[in-house]
């Protein structure tokens, strides 16, 4: 038989974006819907596993109402089995954590905890296949789970043995400080399984996926920052009995986070700005967009018409204006002021230091307004 | 540069015009509408406002001059010499656009270059053209007629030149000041630059909650985020640490709750193998107890009457053994008596021995010797008193004589000395020299010298008689005499000594008896044999008598504890059969232990794990509250969406501070630049607006008064300073004509330069106008100037180039 995983994890439903208050709940919202089409995309491509490879939820103290609202979408899954990991931020403490307890009361037959690192076999789910488990039980660990795996004698009447865990990859990773149970590929080779899938870095891997490939992370669906600059991701993966892979990347996010840099020095600048950003591509697009250059007066006298403009066209922007200034130059200077008046000699000045344009523009804007 | 003519084919309202102007004054006039301000922009449209432009500065700078129906393209040539060469500058604004500046030698087309080579011609910026040069209902103007037509506010002369310079462009530093201080305060209220810092390190444990300035503002939303995510982190970690605590004693719980379980029938057993253990071992010790009791009963009971038996004969034999004891001693007295007397007898004949020899000897004690010991000391101690002195006597006879000498205690002797022969002599204390006809004695004090001769020979003559005394004729004899004497009377007193000792308290006589009444020998063991079997037998009775005793107590006890000796053995078979119920259970207990090898040590390891199991469910419960202590200051958000907060308000944090310290920087360059400018700025202005002062009033204010560096007012001819506000208004006309001249003057320097004006003389009385007409011929004469108006009567008092419109 061949098996066909739908692979995803990092969702942190419940995150609050407390940093961007005109669109918190849309942002919070979004992740619920994330995982309700991931679900029909999964449903839709007839996947036999569903997993969830860790930080499904942000946090171990969670809503409840959200907790079993999670349960049911995963519950919505119409393939053999979900299985979902305790990840680092939804971490697992046998016998104590009520997440999970709700987790469990709520959700289907179909969806499955692994919340031990032992052997589970999903035979009674009509899949020839043993997961191997790696969960968290705490936010930070400088050890990984996947020890007890390596020396485990595999049962080789099973077709598949797949394990799943929770943290970094050395050589892939931001984990700096060893403190998100760090994984090394060696490591994860050492355990001799057809295939891992991983959680906790939000973004994909590997990158450029080959046949060889057996180390999977899906990057989150939906991205949840400025700092997470793709479109969502998730993996399906493929296996046939001879163990060869599959794997097709999905792109799956509502929101997309983007950093834009401009630099604008004349009126086509700023058109080819207006252009770039007048499609109807962006309406759930938050943009950082950073604007730098010196703009003639006319040309920055629009720029708030400009923001005005791209505003409407995008679900969320971060303006930072702080590096375009007008184009304030000796000439202009001398064309606007009489010599040796306060604003030629303060404004000339300002001029000599070519890095002080901030300190130009703001001294040719006050005098400016003190103009009569 | 001096505009020689322009050309304007068409601009505005005038098609195909050309003017001529002239170095000095120039005059246009014309009636309003006539083209006059028509003229003006298009001079300074040709100088400053290229051909090509973009849509939006078309229509600002250019559209207006486009003739109405008269097509799409307005021109101006402007002929000018610089140095005494003529330069033609062209501009063609519209459809066809195009610049050309005609050099004395070739000709620019490029818009750049054309402005680059205008710059380097024209004395001024365009500001200052625009705002001072070129004024045509100017900003100047309007300044210094606000100046000057407002009764509300007084200012100083020194103010409106001040303004009039520094403020030409219509910026007031004053404002400016004010605006930036604002900013200034805005940006940083409450914020230490210097420290980088909130005032007072006022951080957001106790924040500033007024006048908080947007630095702040951002550093506290900033700081709280940061907080925010710090607390976030450390409750994380303490929640990590709390669970990591909890798990670890659910694991240990699980553990020993586990053995505990496996355990339990095992340890049951156990205990139960302990006791069984206890019983048996209880079991044969009694055996044993019962088995030894069993065995010296009987024995006890046999020893008890052959000791009661032997007992009567012990005392017999202890008697016969104490006499012979008796006898033995009485013996041993005699003996030691005979020996003693033996001894006794011994003494006394020596004592005897002595005595007779101490009596034949001459008796010199030791008193007689120290008295002889002291004359013959006293006779060397005259003697030595006598020779002590030095005397040393020359002697020269006249003549031959025979001397007889005596030198102290010496025999006297003759010597013969030669006539005029010195001879010395040397004695001690006394020398004597006799002649036959004379004697001389010489002595070192006389009288002592004759006192101790006569002591010397008296005690030679003692000396001598003890000696006599003892038979003796030295010191040494008597010694020896003495020696002798003390040697034979020791003898004698240590031969009654020991003859003392040996009779003890007895006298000889006393002994002799005791030897007399000693009776016959009889023949007995030695003491010592006799003692020796005495206690010996002594010993041997206590020990049989103490070995009855304890017998006799042992059986007691026996009887005691066990009844009789039948009893003994009912006792003996009960604990026989506990020991054979003991040792069957252990035998059935065996299966259930065996792979315990010390029960009592896995006794209390069970036990160990029990109570550590308690102590474990303890801790987890301790776990369990402290998390939900934790839990109640639960963090709103994780640690890390917290920490993608802190990145977007520290980026807001500097740039807010970028931008405050921007200002601070505007801030500090414009109070340097306003101190730079007030500080003999006006010095040479006040000579050219003296000047033009004094002409245009006929010399009834030729001096301006400085303080500080600022005009404070004019001093009229009377000496009398006269500040801005008492000026009369026409005075105040005057001023802003002067102002304006003295200006002029200040941007053009000694350069070749224009100055347009409108309507100059409009506001003064007709005297003043004549002056003013006067006065600006007169500067006509270094500089060209183009005035504009619509007084054909100004026209005329001003003469020069006239030119109708």
């Amino acid at each position: 038989m061949s098996l066909k995983i739908f692979l995803t994890s990092d969702l942190h439903l419940g995150m609050k974006f407390a940093g961007y208050p005109k669109v918190q709940s849309e942002l919070t919202e979004a992740r619920f819907a994330t995982l309700e089409n991931l679900v029909q995309r999964a449903n839709h491509e007839n996947c036999n596993l569903f997993v969830v490879a860790g930080d499904l939820f942000d946090r171990v103290s969670i809503a409840k109402s959200n907790i079993i609202r999670a349960a049911q979408i995963l519950s919505e899954f119409q393939g053999n089995l979900v299985t979902v990991l305790p990840g680092n931020h939804d971490f697992i403490i046998r016998g104590q954590n009520d997440l999970w307890a709700i987790f469990k009361e709520s959700s289907g037959d179909n969806v499955k905890i692994l919340g031990d690192r032992q052997i589970e076999p999903l035979h009674h789910y009509d899949l020839d296949v043993h997961l191997y488990p790696a969960p968290c039980e705490a936010k930070h660990s400088d050890e990984n789970h996947i020890n007890w795996i390596k020396e485990l004698p595999k049962n080789e009447d099973v077709t598949f043995h797949i394990g799943v865990a929770h943290g970094s990859l050395e050589g892939f990773s931001p984990d700096f400080d060893k403190e998100y149970y760090p994984m090394t590929v060696s490591e994860l080779n050492d355990c001799k399984l057809d295939i891992w899938l991983i959680g906790h870095t939000h973004s994909q891997y590997p990158v450029r996926p080959s046949s060889q490939d057996r180390i999977f992370y899906p990057a989150t669906p939906e991205p949840d920052g400025f700092d997470c600059m793709h479109d969502g991701k998730a993996w399906i993966i493929e296996m046939d009995e001879t163990k060869r892979i599959n794997p097709s990347s999905l792109t799956t996010g509502t929101y997309r986070f983007q950093h834009g840099e401009a630099e604008l020095n004349r009126s086509s600048d700023v058109e080819t700005l207006l252009k770039k950003y007048s499609s109807n591509d962006y309406k759930r697009t938050l943009l950082k967009l950073k604007l730098k250059g010196r703009l003639p007066t006319e040309e920055y006298k629009r720029l708030p018409c400009l923001k005005e403009n791209i505003e409407e066209q995008l679900f969320y922007i971060h303006w930072d204006d702080a590096d375009i200034f007008e184009k304030i130059t000796q000439d202009i200077i001398d064309k606007e002021f009489t010599e040796g008046s306060f604003p030629h000699k303060l404004l000339s000045s300002l001029a000599d230091d070519i890095e002080d344009v901030e300190a130009l523009q703001i001294a040719y804007d006050l005098i400016n307004e003190v103009k009569q | 540069m001096i505009i020689t003519n322009i050309k304007l084919n068409p601009f505005g309202g005038l098609i195909n015009k050309e003017i001529d102007f002239e170095k000095g004054l120039n005059v246009i006039i014309g009636p309003n509408e006539a083209g006059k301000s028509t003229i003006f922009n298009a001079i300074q449209k040709v100088f400053f406002t290229p051909s090509k432009l973009d849509k939006r500065a078309f229509k600002n700078e250019i559209e207006r001059f486009i003739p109405l129906g008269g097509g799409d393209t307005i021109k101006v040539e402007l002929q000018f010499l610089f140095n005494g060469e003529t330069f033609t500058l062209k501009r063609t604004w519209g459809a066809s656009p195009s610049s050309e500046l005609v050099l004395p030698k070739g000709t620019l087309t490029n818009e750049d270059a054309i402005v680059s080579k205008l710059e380097s011609l024209l004395p001024a910026k365009e500001g200052t053209y625009k705002s001072v040069l070129m004024t045509y209902q100017s900003g100047l103007s309007k300044t210094l007629d606000d100046l000057i037509h407002d009764p509300e506010t007084l200012y100083s002369l020194g103010d409106i030149i001040r303004r009039s310079i520094l403020e030409t462009d219509g910026v007031s530093i004053d404002r400016f000041k004010q605006k930036i201080d604002k900013l200034f305060i805005d940006h940083f209220s409450r914020w230490d630059n210097a420290k980088n810092f909130p005032e007072k390190g006022r951080g957001i444990e106790n924040p500033w909650k007024k006048d908080v300035g947007y630095i702040l503002e951002s550093y506290y939303e900033n700081e709280n985020v940061k907080s925010y995510y710090e607390s976030a982190l450390e409750y994380e970690n303490n929640l990590d640490e709390i669970n990591q605590s909890i798990s670890n004693c659910q694991r240990i719980i699980t553990e020993k709750q586990t053995y505990l379980q496996e355990n339990k029938k095992a340890v049951e057993a156990a205990r139960k193998l302990q006791r069984m253990n206890a019983e048996l071992e209880a079991a044969q010790l009694k055996i044993k107890t019962l088995s030894d009791v069993n065995n010296k009963w009987p024995v006890l009971e046999n020893e008890i009457t052959k000791l009661e038996r032997e007992s009567p004969q012990w005392d017999v034999r202890l008697s016969a053994l104490k006499k012979e004891k008796e006898e033995a001693e009485q013996l041993e007295n005699k003996k030691k008596l005979l020996e003693k007397f033996g001894r006794v007898d011994k003494r006394k004949k020596e004592l005897e021995v002595a005595e007779k020899e101490f009596e034949s000897i001459m008796k010199l004690t030791d008193d007689s010797l120290e008295v002889i010991r002291d004359a013959d000391a006293t006779i060397k101690e005259l003697k030595a008193s006598i020779g002590a002195g030095k005397l040393t006597i020359n002697f020269t006879p006249k003549r031959d004589l025979t001397l007889d000498i005596q030198k102290d205690l010496e025999d006297s002797y003759f010597h013969e000395v030669k006539g005029n022969e010195t001879i010395q002599f040397e004695a001690g204390g006394r020398l004597k020299i006799e002649h036959s006809d004379w004697a001389l004695e010489v002595a070192s004090g006389k009288e002592s010298v004759e006192i101790n001769l006569q002591n010397y020979k008296e005690a030679e003559k003692k000396l001598h008689d003890l000696f006599e005394e003892y038979g003796v004729e030295s010191l040494d004899a008597v010694i020896e005499l003495n020696k002798s004497y003390n040697r034979h009377f020791g003898d004698v007193k240590s031969a009654r000594k020991n003859l003392d000792d040996e009779l003890g308290t007895e006298s000889y006589e006393e002994l002799e008896n005791k030897i007399h009444e000693l009776g016959p020998e009889k023949k007995t063991r030695p003491v010592a044999v006799i003692v020796e079997e005495l206690v010996g037998f002594d010993k041997d009775i206590e020990k049989k008598k103490e070995e009855l005793t304890q017998s006799q107590e042992q059986i007691r006890k026996y009887i005691n504890e066990y009844e009789s000796k039948e009893n003994l053995l009912t006792i003996y078979a009960e604990a026989a059969k506990q020991k054979k119920d003991a040792s069957e259970n252990i035998k059935a207990l065996a299966p259930l232990l065996e792979n315990t090898d010390d029960i009592d040590l896995f006794i209390e390891k069970y036990e160990k794990t029990s109570e550590e199991l308690e102590s474990e469910k303890e801790n987890r419960t301790g776990g369990l509250l402290q998390r939900a202590e934790l839990e109640k200051n639960m963090p709103e958000q994780s640690a890390e969406e917290f920490k993608k907060q802190l990145a977007e308000t520290e980026e807001q944090f500097q740039a807010v501070l970028r931008k405050g310290k921007a200002i601070a920087r505007i801030k500090d360059m414009a109070f340097e630049i306003s101190e730079q400018m007030n500080s003999g700025l006006y010095d040479e202005l006040k000579n050219d607006l003296e000047k033009f002062v004094s002409a245009l009033t006929n010399g009834r204010y030729a001096q301006v008064e400085l303080e500080e560096g600022l005009p404070q007012g004019f001093i009229r001819d009377d000496g009398e300073l006269l500040t801005y506000e008492l000026l009369s208004a026409g005075t105040k006309d005057v001023l802003a004509m002067a102002l304006r001249l003295s200006m002029a003057g200040h941007f053009l320097k000694n350069a070749d330069g224009f100055l347009i004006m409108d309507d100059p003389l409009v506001d003064l009385d007709p005297e003043r106008q004549k002056k003013a007409a006067e006065l600006l011929r007169k500067y006509a004469e270094e500089k060209q100037i183009l005035i504009f108006t619509c007084h054909p009567s100004h026209a005329e008092l001003l003469e020069g180039h006239q030119i109708m419109l």
